[in-house]
C-alpha cells in the first residue's frame, strides 16, 4: 500500500527467517551504518570542514542507528524466545 | 636508554683514564654521578636475583607468596622506588635513568612466580594455551565447545604467533606473560599522561604507581591481559592526537552570561564542566585518518577477542566525547556499533544459553556487588585477611586520587579527562556480576587514570619540588604499598602455582584416558585441558561433592555415560578448598581416603601432588555422544561452572 | 537564525556552520566559475564584528545577509558576481536524474533478483550519495543527493527494520520511525523550511480539497491493488492504531520526503515546476514497483503528480500528506471491513 510496505517487501519478510533477513539485508545495513560513522569523522578531517557539515551523514546515520538497535533487540527477543 | 650508555661510558671512561690520565675532571665527574644513580638498581638487581632461588614454595601459607619471600625482596623493591622517588627530587629529571628504574621494578614485582615456579601459574592459563592448541591443531574454531571460543582473536593471534616463532606451544609464551604485558602497558600509559601534564616528574610518578598498585593479576597470558594494552593504546592515541583543545564553547559561554539570573554560576559551572586541554600536536589530516582507521582497526580487534574490554573501551570514549574532551564525538557510537554487532551476531552459540541469566542480573546492582566484594571475603583467616587487604588497598588508592585531584585543582589544573576516565567503567557494574570478577576488572580500567590523579598528591604541583622529608614519606608509602601489593596480589598463590608434579600428572591422564573419557575434578583449579580440548568431557563438580559420599560421586560419573571416567585430585585444588571455602586438610584427607578406599575407584596414577583414579564399570556408553566430540562438551558445559561471563580471561 | 543553529543549506548546497559568501568583487579574468570563498575570511569577518561590539550570533546573520544579496546579484547575472553556468545546471539535472534512474534500477532489480539484493543495492546507492554529497557539498545537483540518499534508503530500512513475528501494522510503524526522524533530519539542510517545503496553510480551501480527494482515491486505489487486512483481530483500539499508523507512517512520512524534500530540491535543480513535479512523482511510483499491480503503479504516478502540482498552487504539505493518509487508511478500511464480510 505503501512505498515502505510492498507486497514484495511483505512476501519477502514472510518467506524469509528473522535470523535470514538480518543477516543479509541486516549486515549490509549495519554495515552502511559503520561506513557512514567513519565518513562522519573523516569529512571535517580531510575536509577542513566546520562540524555542522556533518548533517547530510547524520540524517542517515540516526534512522540506521534506530534500525540497528530494532534488529539487535529482535535478535535477543528471538534467542530469549 | 642514556643510562645505559652513560654506564658504558663510564667503564670504557675508566679504562681511558688509565690510558690517559689527563682527562677532563668535570667528565669524570658527571660519569661518577652517573654511577652513583645506577648502584642502586644494581644492588637491588642483586639482592632480588641473590634472594629468589632460596624461595621454597612448598612451606607457602594462605598469606601467599610473601610468607616465603626473604626479605631482601621487598627491600630490593623498595630500593628501586627509594633511588626513583630520590631523583625525583632533582630540578631536571632523566627519563632514561628513570625508564631504566620502571623495567627494573617490573621485572622484580612481576617475575617472582616465573623465577620460582616450574610452571606457569594459573588454571585458567592452561585453558587458553588448550584453546590455542586446539586452533593450531584442527585450524578452526569451535563456538559450540566453549564461550571462549566466541571471542577468540586472543587464541587466534597466541596460535599464530607460537607457530611464527617457532615456539612448541602456547605454553612457552605463557610464563613471562606478565613481565611482557606490563612492559607493554607503559608506552599507552606514558601517552595517556602525557595528555595532561607536560611534566615528567608527574608522569613517571604515575608509571611507578601504576607498577606497584597492579595487584588484580590480570596481566597473565589471557585475552584480558592483551586487551587491556589495546584499551590503553586506543585510550592513549584518542587522548593524545583528538582532544580538543578548547572544549569549552565562546558562543555557549556567551548564551549562558546573556541570562542575567545565576549567569555567573552557571558560567563558572560550565568552566569547570569544560576545562581547557593542552593543545595537542598538530598532525596533517592525512595522518590523523590513519590514526582513526588504527583505532578502528584496533578496536575490532578488541571486540573479536574479549568480552568485557569493547564496552570498557566505548564507555570511557563515551564519556570523553559526552564532556567535549576529543574531536572524534562519533567515535564511541561507531565503536560500540562494532561491539554490539560482535556479540549479537557472532556469539549466539553462547548467549544461547546464557541470555536470560544475563538479563536477569541486568541492573542488580546489590547482588554485583555483593558477588564481587562481600562473596569474597571467606574461606581462611590469612584469605580473608588478604581479600580484606585488597579491598583496603582499592579504596586507599582511591582516596588517594580523590585527593591528588583536589590537590591540581586547587593548583588550576582540571585534570577533568582523567576523572571521567576513571569514572566511565563505574555503571558497568549494573549491568553484571561477571562471576564475582566485575569489581576486580572495574579496579584494572580505572587503575591507569587512579594512578596518575593519585601521583598527583605529591607530583602534582610541577613548580614544588619535594622536600627531603616528604621524599621520605613518599619512600615509606612506597614501602606501605610493596607489602600490600606483594600480600595482595600473590597471596592465593598457594592455590595459583601449579606445580610441576600437578602439570606431569595431568598429561599422564591424557595419557591413560582414551579420548571420550569422562574427566572429573572437584573444582577448576588444576592444570587440564592444555590438549585434547574436544576429545573428553570435563566436570569440574565444585566442592559440593567434597561434602557428599563418594556413592554421589559415582553416581554422578556413571549418569555421564562416557566409557571410561577419572578423577583427579590435586594439591592446587586442595589449597583451593582450603583457601576458599575454610576446608581443614583433614578433610581433604579424609575425602581423598575415602575414595582409595571406596570399591567404586581404582588409583591409576599418583605423584606428590596428584592422585587419579579410575571408576570402575562405568555406565555403557551411547555410541553417538561419544564420537561427537561437541556433543560431549556440550553436556559438560551444562555442568561446569566456569564457564560463561565467570570466567577467568 | 539563532546563534546556537548551524547555518542551512544553501541552494546550491554548500553547507556549513559558517556561511560562505563570494569574494566579490571577483576579477572575471581571474575567477573562473569555481571561484570559492576563503573559509577562513567569514570567521575573521565574524571576529572582528564582535570586537567591534557586534554579538556572535548577530554577526553571522549580518554574514548570512551580506552572502544572500551577493547570491540575489549574482542570479541577477551582476557582472560582479560569478553566474552559475547553464552547463552546471545541465550537470546538476543529468547527475540528479541518474541517480533517480538508479533508484529505480534498484527496485526494478528487487524484483527480478530478489528484494534482499534489490534493498543492498539500494543502500549502497545511498552510501555512495551520501559520501559524494559530504566530500563536495558544493557539487551541481547539491541539496538533492541526501534526498535522493534518503530515497534510497527507504527498501533497506523496510526491509532490516521489520520484524516478521510482530504482524503487517506493525512493520508500516517499524520502517517508518527510523524513515521519519531521516525526513525530519533532511530538513535541516533546507534554507527556510516551512517556506520550502510548505509547511504554511495558506490555501485552505485547497487544502479541504486535496483531503476530500482521498477518499475516492483510496477507493480505487482498494480496487486497484485488493490489500489484504492489517489487523488480525479487529476491535476500537486496533483501529486507532491503524489510522494513526496509516496517517503518520504512510501518508505524512511519503509526503514529507516525496513532496516535501524531494520536489523542492527536484524544481531548483531540474529549473523548472513540471519536470521537478514529474521527476518526483516518477520517482515515487518507482518505489511502488513492488506492490506488483502496474495499474495502481498508473494511480500512484497521478496521485504524485497532483499532490505535486496542489503543493505548488498553494496547498500544504499537511493537506496533502492528510489526503495521502486518508487514502491509506480508506483502503485499509475496505479491506478490513470486506475480509470480516467475507
Amino acid at each position: 500500500m505503501t512505498t515502505t510496505v510492498t507486497h514484495l517487501t511483505t512476501r519477502t519478510l514472510l518467506s524469509n527467517s528473522y535470523d535470514g533477513l538480518s543477516t543479509t539485508i541486516g549486515i549490509a545495513v549495519i554495515g552502511i551504518l559503520a561506513l557512514l560513522l567513519l565518513v562522519r569523522e573523516f569529512a571535517p578531517l580531510l575536509r577542513g570542514s566546520a562540524p555542522g557539515d556533518t548533517r547530510a551523514l547524520d540524517m542517515a546515520i540516526v534512522p540506521l542507528l534506530i534500525v540497528f538497535a530494532t534488529i539487535v533487540i529482535a535478535r535477543m527477543a528471538e534467542l530469549l524466545a | 636508554m642514556r643510562a645505559f650508555t652513560q654506564f658504558g661510558s663510564l667503564l670504557v671512561g675508566a679504562a681511558r683514564r688509565r690510558a690517559a690520565p689527563g682527562l677532563a675532571p668535570v667528565a669524570v665527574a658527571s660519569r661518577l654521578r652517573a654511577a652513583e644513580g645506577l648502584a642502586p638498581l644494581v644492588v637491588a638487581v642483586g639482592l632480588w636475583a641473590l634472594a629468589m632461588p632460596n624461595v621454597d614454595t612448598t612451606r607457602m601459607t594462605d598469606l601467599g607468596l610473601i610468607s616465603v619471600l626473604p626479605p631482601q625482596v621487598p627491600l630490593a623493591i623498595l630500593l628501586i622506588v627509594a633511588s626513583a622517588a630520590w631523583h625525583l627530587r632533582r630540578d631536571s629529571v632523566s627519563v632514561p635513568f628513570l625508564t631504566l628504574h620502571l623495567v627494573a621494578l617490573v621485572f622484580l614485582l612481576y617475575a617472582m612466580p616465573t623465577v620460582v615456579e616450574a610452571q606457569p601459574r594459573f588454571a585458567a592459563t592452561y585453558i587458553h594455551v588448550g584453546i590455542s592448541e586446539y586452533i593450531s591443531r584442527t585450524g578452526s574454531v569451535a563456538p559450540g565447545l566453549e564461550a571462549r571460543f566466541d571471542w577468540p582473536g586472543f587464541f587466534i593471534l597466541a596460535s599464530f604467533l607460537s607457530q611464527a616463532s617457532g615456539f612448541h606451544s602456547t605454553m612457552d609464551l605463557a610464563g613471562w606473560a606478565p613481565v611482557y604485558l606490563n612492559l607493554m602497558y607503559l608506552g599507552p600509559l606514558a601517552l595517556i599522561f602525557r595528555s595532561i601534564t607536560r611534566d615528567t616528574r608527574l608522569v613517571c610518578a604515575g608509571l611507578f604507581l601504576f607498577e606497584l598498585t597492579n595487584w588484580v593479576g590480570q596481566d597473565y597470558f589471557s585475552p584480558q591481559g592483551l586487551n587491556y594494552f589495546l584499551f590503553l593504546s586506543i585510550i592513549g592515541l584518542v587522548v593524545t592526537h583528538f582532544r580538543t583543545l578548547k572544549p569549552a564553547s565562546d558562543r555557549f559561554r556567551e548564551w549562558l552570561g546573556a541570562r542575567r539570573r545565576g549567569a555567573r554560576l552557571l558560567t563558572s559551572l560550565y568552566s569547570l564542566t569544560a576545562p581547557e586541554q593542552l593543545p595537542a600536536e598538530d598532525q596533517p589530516p592525512q595522518r590523523q585518518a590513519g590514526l582513526i582507521i588504527a583505532i578502528v582497526v584496533i578496536f575490532a580487534f578488541v571486540a573479536f577477542a574479549h568480552q568485557l574490554t569493547p564496552f570498557f573501551t566505548v564507555a570511557a570514549l563515551l564519556a570523553l566525547a559526552a564532556f567535549n574532551r576529543i574531536t572524534l564525538r562519533g567515535l564511541p557510537i561507531l565503536l560500540g556499533v562494532v561491539a554490539v554487532v560482535w556479540v549479537s551476531y557472532m556469539t549466539v552459540p553462547y548467549l544461547s544459553g546464557h541470555l536470560a541469566q544475563l538479563a536477569q542480573d541486568f541492573g542488580q546492582i546489590g547482588k554485583s556487588v555483593g558477588a564481587n566484594v562481600s562473596g569474597r571475603v571467606g574461606g581462611s583467616p590469612d584469605h580473608r585477611l588478604v581479600v580484606t587487604l585488597g579491598i583496603v588497598f582499592t579504596l586507599s588508592l582511591w582516596i588517594a586520587a580523590a585527593t591528588g585531584f583536589l590537590v591540581r585543582f586547587r593548583d588550576g589544573r582540571r585534570d577533568l579527562s582523567m576523572v571521567l576516565l576513571a569514572a566511565a567503567p563505574v555503571p558497568l557494574v549494573a549491568a553484571q556480576a561477571y562471576g564475582g570478577e566485575l569489581v576486580l576488572r572495574l579496579y584494572l580500567f580505572t587503575l591507569p587514570f587512579m594512578a596518575i590523579l593519585a601521583s598527583g598528591v605529591v607530583y602534582g604541583r610541577p613548580q614544588a619540588l619535594p622536600s627531603r622529608l616528604r621524599t621520605c614519606g613518599i619512600i615509606a608509602v612506597c614501602a606501605a604499598i610493596t607489602l600490600g601489593f606483594l600480600v595482595t596480589r600473590y597471596g592465593n598463590e598457594r592455590m595459583d602455582i601449579m606445580t610441576t608434579s600437578e602439570v606431569l600428572g595431568v598429561q599422564q591422564v591424557y595419557k591413560i584416558a582414551p579420548p571420550g573419557s569422562l574427566l572429573v575434578s572437584p573444582s577448576g583449579n588444576l592444570p587440564w585441558r592444555a590438549q585434547g580440548f574436544e576429545q573428553y568431557t570435563y566436570i569440574s563438580q565444585t566442592y559440593d561433592i567434597l561434602a557428599g559420599k563418594p556413592a554421589d560421586l559415582v553416581n554422578l560419573m556413571r549418569t555421564a555415560g562416557r566409557p571410561h571416567s577419572f578423577l583427579i585430585l590435586t594439591a592446587s585444588q586442595e589449597a583451593e578448598a582450603e583457601l576458599f571455602n575454610g576446608m581443614k586438610p583433614s578433610e581433604w584427607d579424609a575425602f581423598v581416603n575415602q575414595i582409595i578406599a571406596s570399591s567404586d575407584f581404582k588409583l591409576v596414577y599418583q605423584n606428590a601432588d596428584t592422585k587419579v583414579f579410575e571408576l570402575r564399570s562405568p555406565a555403557a556408553a551411547a555410541p553417538d555422544s561419544i564420537a561427537d566430540g561437541t556433543a560431549t562438551m556440550a553436556a559438560s558445559m551444562q555442568a561446569t561452572p566456569l564457564l560463561g561471563f565467570g570466567v577467568e580471561s | 537564525m539563532s546563534p546556537g543553529r548551524p547555518a542551512p543549506m544553501s541552494p546550491d548546497g554548500q553547507a556549513g556552520h559558517k556561511p560562505r559568501i563570494r569574494t566579490a568583487p571577483v576579477d572575471p579574468g581571474k575567477a573562473g566559475r569555481g571561484a570559492r570563498v576563503n573559509p577562513g575570511k567569514d570567521a575573521a569577518i565574524e571576529k572582528a564584528l564582535r570586537r567591534a561590539g557586534v554579538p556572535s550570533g548577530r554577526a553571522w546573520e549580518l554574514i548570512k545577509e551580506r552572502d544572500r544579496l551577493t547570491m540575489a546579484g549574482e542570479s541577477r547575472g551582476d557582472p560582479a558576481a560569478p553566474a552559475t553556468g547553464v552547463s552546471t545546471k545541465r550537470i546538476g539535472a543529468v547527475s540528479a536524474a541518474s541517480c533517480g534512474l538508479a533508484i529505480a534500477a534498484a527496485e526494478l532489480s528487487g524484483s527480478v533478483i530478489g528484494a534482499i539484493p534489490g534493498a543492498i543495492f539500494d543502500a549502497a546507492l545511498a552510501a555512495l550519495l551520501l559520501i559524494l554529497f559530504a566530500w563536495r557539498p558544493q557539487t551541481a545537483p547539491g541539496r538533492m543527493l541526501p534526498m535522493l540518499a534518503l530515497v534510497a534508503l527507504i527498501r533497506p530500512v523496510s526491509l532490516a527494520a521489520a520484524v516478521p513475528a510482530v504482524g503487517p501494522l506493525a512493520w508500516y510503524a517499524l520502517a517508518g520511525v527510523p524513515l521519519i526522524t531521516g525526513a525530519v533530519l533532511a530538513t535541516r539542510l533546507v534554507e527556510d523550511p516551512s517556506r520550502e517545503l510548505h509547511l504554511r496553510i495558506e490555501r485552505p480551501r485547497l487544502d479541504a480539497e486535496m483531503v476530500a480527494l482521498g477518499v475516492p482515491a483510496g477507493l480505487v486505489g482498494y480496487l486497484l491493488l485488493g490489500p489484504t487486512p492489517l489487523l488480525a483481530h479487529a476491535n476500537a483500539v486496533g483501529y486507532f492504531v491503524m489510522v494513526a499508523i496509516l496517517v503518520v507512517f504512510g501518508g505524512m512520512l511519503e509526503e514529507l520526503v516525496f513532496r516535501g524534500l524531494v520536489q523542492s530540491a527536484a524544481v531548483r535543480v531540474f529549473g523548472g515546476t513540471g519536470a521537478g513535479v514529474i521527476f518526483t512523482a516518477a520517482l515515487g511510483t518507482a518505489l511502488y514497483w513492488g506492490s506488483g499491480s502496474i495499474p495502481y503503479l498508473f494511480l500512484m504516478a497521478l496521485v504524485g503528480c497532483a499532490f505535486g502540482l496542489a503543493l505548488l498552487r498553494g496547498a500544504s504539505l499537511w493537506g496533502i500528506a492528510l489526503s495521502h493518509g486518508l487514502m491509506l487508511v480508506t483502503m485499509a478500511f475496505l479491506a478490513q471491513g470486506l475480509a470480516r464480510q467475507v
